[in-house]
């Protein structure tokens, strides 16, 4: 199992960051009855951990026996019938779906889904009872055992759905309807980075709870106190800092360091298969594609030329082929672009360029086009510049 | 009136949380807030000399949370009463699907009906009522459709048009309407309204000068919007005040049930605190868009006139956009309060956010320049609308911006960021 797996914190208690957000849901859950719930902030701040921790406080530990199912649903519409297929992830309690990897069909689940759960609210002690008997002995064992859970447990069940911000707009706006009129016997927690990206009148009908990046200190606290518990000793504390900067100099890349638990922990296991017992400059892993755009931003300051600009088109094309999201290329080939820039107007006149393309990226439906663009223009400027000041 | 909401009950071990906006929607055209030359026109209408069968079809519009759908509703209860509400009344909105098949199957086959005379009571008018919420969001065809509709059926059937934008509903249709304005709500009617519905909830009141500031800014007239937020902050402002006692009493109920019914008539009012309501609201902080002006007017020439300030260089951008956007704040927002701050410094309007922290910086910037800022907000939030990325966006839009400043700007900031620490390091 994961580090990340592994220890991630199970109940309100067990957290290290962002205690005092679990202290504020953990007393709203006490009350008996929860809101709906839109959790949002960058990847890896800890947003799964938290619904997770919250689940876990409302239904008692049967929330965590997961199963996960993939089925298709047959989706009657006056127009058309319509065929999709979704995984989710559940309890007896609740409901994890990811609806937007329906793509446009999106709307579909979300109205589905939900009146499929409405449609059956087996929260009650016998309606456990019930489940159990469908599901074999063990499980009637199982409810049997945990209803004591059960008989103080709240009157609904909690849909998650992941992704909210990647819905389509349809989607959203049948969110919402489908938030009031099933409101009695199911709470949706959703679950997204961008909150720019969820309606505004998705947004008014949640508690909004804004889970924000942890900072350095944070990171390094949750590495030391994993290490602590596998028994790794303490990190030394420049390697402690570098993992918690994804591994580069402080300093002088103030842009690059995206904090991300997630991937800090990810990046401490690869340490210590690399080298265990940890030293102080050890080097740490970089992940591929990482190591590879910041491969382009040398070819592109080293040399502008068509030729160069053929060899960038090459490996642009390469990540690409390797499935790296042309945004996430986008934004940190600016960024390294711009850590590298000597001149501060070159800075701006870069990430000038990158937003403009990056945001033709969404409008446009070939992507190589828009990254070779940003180069080749980045690479004129530079080259103006370079002129300018000999 | 709903009869006062369980506050005593409130710390009965189920407290549903109802949205509040719902529970505390006024049911009479007379309660409801500050729209009164249309609740007067509304009621003079209902019970007139000509009575209600002369009333026309109606075009509520105006902006979100002013009342459009409660003047609708209440219009409705005052007309038919509970017991004919089923028979008489038909309520769309947009979440419901309205294309253009819904304008020819549900609506026509509505209107259609004839109204029954022996279910009308006493004084219900003889007619039906449909409500189209938010109509503009219809399509043009089913707008279309309707307009021969309402015609056709219009002896039996008024409609009740309910939109934002006029401008987006068709012309044939608008023309078929007595037309009804509705403006955005002033702090005065809004915090009398949230005193009331505080007063129900076991909120303290009155409400602290402050927080009932926070409320108005973060409305904007929106009364929907303030009771929402209101809500969403008193919860989160109650378990702040019951996180650490909530612990305790669990244990003590463990224990022994016998206390609890004691302590429980004994729950202290919810007190709302500034903090929590623009936090919930998903405002940005002050001083971040204090620091976003600060870095915009410190462009690029700056590190020649004042080379030791921190915000001449570009690495501040990068620090500041970096910690915005890990901090998962919107973008959107942050610009949006941008544009706020920029105006009202202009108009001397009560301004809807405190730059006097900033207000020089903010005098000091001449027209043009504030022009051309605007023109760059504009873009970022096109761009942001169609999906690019926050973190390059916000840069970009900071590295326009700092190229249009004008020079005097950027000393006086320059001098400014010498002087005080600046707020980028927390």
């Amino acid at each position: 199992m994961l580090f990340v797996d592994k220890h991630r914190p199970r109940m309100f208690d067990q957290l290290v960051v962002h205690a005092d957000l679990g202290a504020r849901l953990r007393a709203i859950a006490a009350s008996g009855d929860l809101p709906h719930v839109f959790v949002y902030g960058p990847s890896g701040a800890g947003k799964q951990t938290l619904v997770r921790c919250l689940l876990r406080e409302l239904y008692g530990p049967g929330a965590e026996k997961l199963r996960v199912e993939t089925k298709p649903w047959k989706i009657e519409r006056a127009e058309r019938n319509v065929e999709v297929e979704l995984t989710t992830v559940s309890s007896n309690h609740h409901v994890e779906v990811n609806p937007s990897e329906c793509g446009n069909q999106d709307r579909f689940v979300v109205q589905e889904v939900i009146k499929e759960m409405a449609k059956s609210r087996p929260m009650d002690l016998s309606a456990s009872f019930q489940f159990g008997a469908s599901a074999g002995a063990a499980a009637a064992a199982a409810a049997a055992a945990s209803s004591a859970e059960a008989s103080h447990s709240p009157g609904f069940k909690v849909l998650v759905v992941s992704e909210v911000d990647r819905l389509t707009r349809d989607a959203q706006y049948a969110l919402r309807r489908t938030m009031e009129k099933y409101s009695s016997g199911c709470r949706l927690i959703m679950v997204g980075t961008s909150a720019s990206r969820v309606a505004d009148a998705l947004r008014s009908r949640c508690l909004c709870v804004r889970v924000p990046g942890p900072t350095e200190g944070e990171v390094k606290e949750v590495l030391q106190h994993v290490a602590k518990k596998e028994n790794l000793g303490t990190i030394p504390d420049k390697l402690a800092t570098k993992i918690a900067n994804c591994g580069l100099p402080e300093p002088k890349a103030p842009m690059l360091a995206e904090r991300n638990l997630r991937r800090a922990l990810l990046c401490l296991e690869a340490c210590k298969a690399h080298k265990f017992p940890f030293e102080e400059y050890q080097p740490i892993v970089l992940p591929d594609w990482e190591l590879y755009v910041d491969e382009v931003a040398t070819t592109i300051m080293h040399e502008q030329s068509p030729k160069s600009l053929l060899t960038v088109r090459r490996k642009l094309y390469e990540l690409i082929i390797n499935c790296v999201p042309p945004e996430i290329i986008a934004r940190r080939l600016c960024l390294c672009l711009a850590n590298r820039c000597r001149s501060d107007d070159l800075k701006a006149k870069c990430v000038k360029l990158a937003c403009h393309y990056e945001g033709r990226l969404h409008e446009g439906n070939k992507p190589i086009l828009h990254l070779e663009a940003f180069a080749a223009n980045f690479m004129s400027e530079l080259k103006r510049w370079q002129l300018a000041q000999a | 009136m709903a009869p006062p909401p369980g506050h005593k009950s409130g710390s009965s071990s189920v407290r549903r949380h109802a949205p509040w906006v719902e529970k505390h929607r006024p049911r009479d055209i007379g309660e409801v807030a500050h729209q009164a030359a249309v609740t007067a026109a509304l009621t003079s209408a209902v019970s007139g000399s000509a009575g209600a069968a002369s009333m026309p079809h109606l075009l509520f519009y105006g902006p979100p949370g002013t009342g459009k759908t409660t003047c609708a509703l209440a219009l409705c209860r005052e007309l038919f009463g509970t017991a004919a509400w089923h028979s008489r009344v038909l309520e769309l909105n947009a979440s419901d699907e309205r294309g253009i098949s819904v304008v020819r199957n549900q609506v026509k086959n509505f209107a259609s009906q004839a109204v029954g005379t022996a279910e009308t009571h006493a004084g219900a008018p003889p007619f039906k009522v449909i409500i189209l919420d938010e109509c503009d969001a219809m399509t043009e065809d089913a707008q279309h459709a309707l307009r021969r509709t309402m015609e056709l059926f219009s002896k039996s059937t008024r409609f009740v048009l309910c939109c934002n934008y006029i401008s987006r509903v068709i012309d044939p249709l608008a023309s078929r309407c007595a037309k009804f304005r509705f403006e955005p709500l002033p702090v005065e009617a809004m915090t009398r309204r949230l005193e009331d519905i505080a007063r129900l909830e076991g909120v303290h009141t009155p409400i602290a000068p402050e927080a009932l500031e926070a409320l108005s800014i973060v409305a904007q007239g929106d009364m929907r919007r303030a009771i929402t937020t209101m809500q969403s902050a008193s919860m989160v402002c109650a378990a702040k005040q019951q996180g650490v006692d909530g612990a305790r009493k669990r244990r003590r109920e463990d224990g022994g049930g016998d206390d609890d019914a004691m302590e429980e008539d004994v729950v202290p009012p919810i007190i709302l605190d500034r903090e929590v309501i623009m936090e919930v609201a998903g405002r940005v902080e002050d001083t971040i868009v204090a620091q976003l002006v600060r870095l915009c007017a410190a462009g690029g020439e700056a590190a020649k006139d004042a080379p030791s300030s921190s915000l001449a260089r570009f690495d501040a951008v990068q620090t500041f956009a970096n910690m915005y956007v890990s901090s998962g704040q919107p973008m959107p927002q942050l610009v949006s309060q941008f544009v706020d701050a920029l105006i009202s410094s202009d108009t001397n309007a009560p301004s809807a956010s405190n730059m006097s922290e900033i207000g020089d910086v903010l005098a000091a910037i001449d027209d043009p320049t504030k022009a051309k800022w605007l023109g760059h907000c504009s873009v970022a939030d096109a761009g942001l609308v169609t999906g690019g990325d926050e973190l390059l966006s916000l840069l970009s839009l900071v590295a326009s911006c700092r190229e249009d400043s004008p020079k005097g700007l950027r000393t006086l900031v320059a001098d400014a960021a010498a002087a005080a620490p600046t707020a980028a390091a927390s």
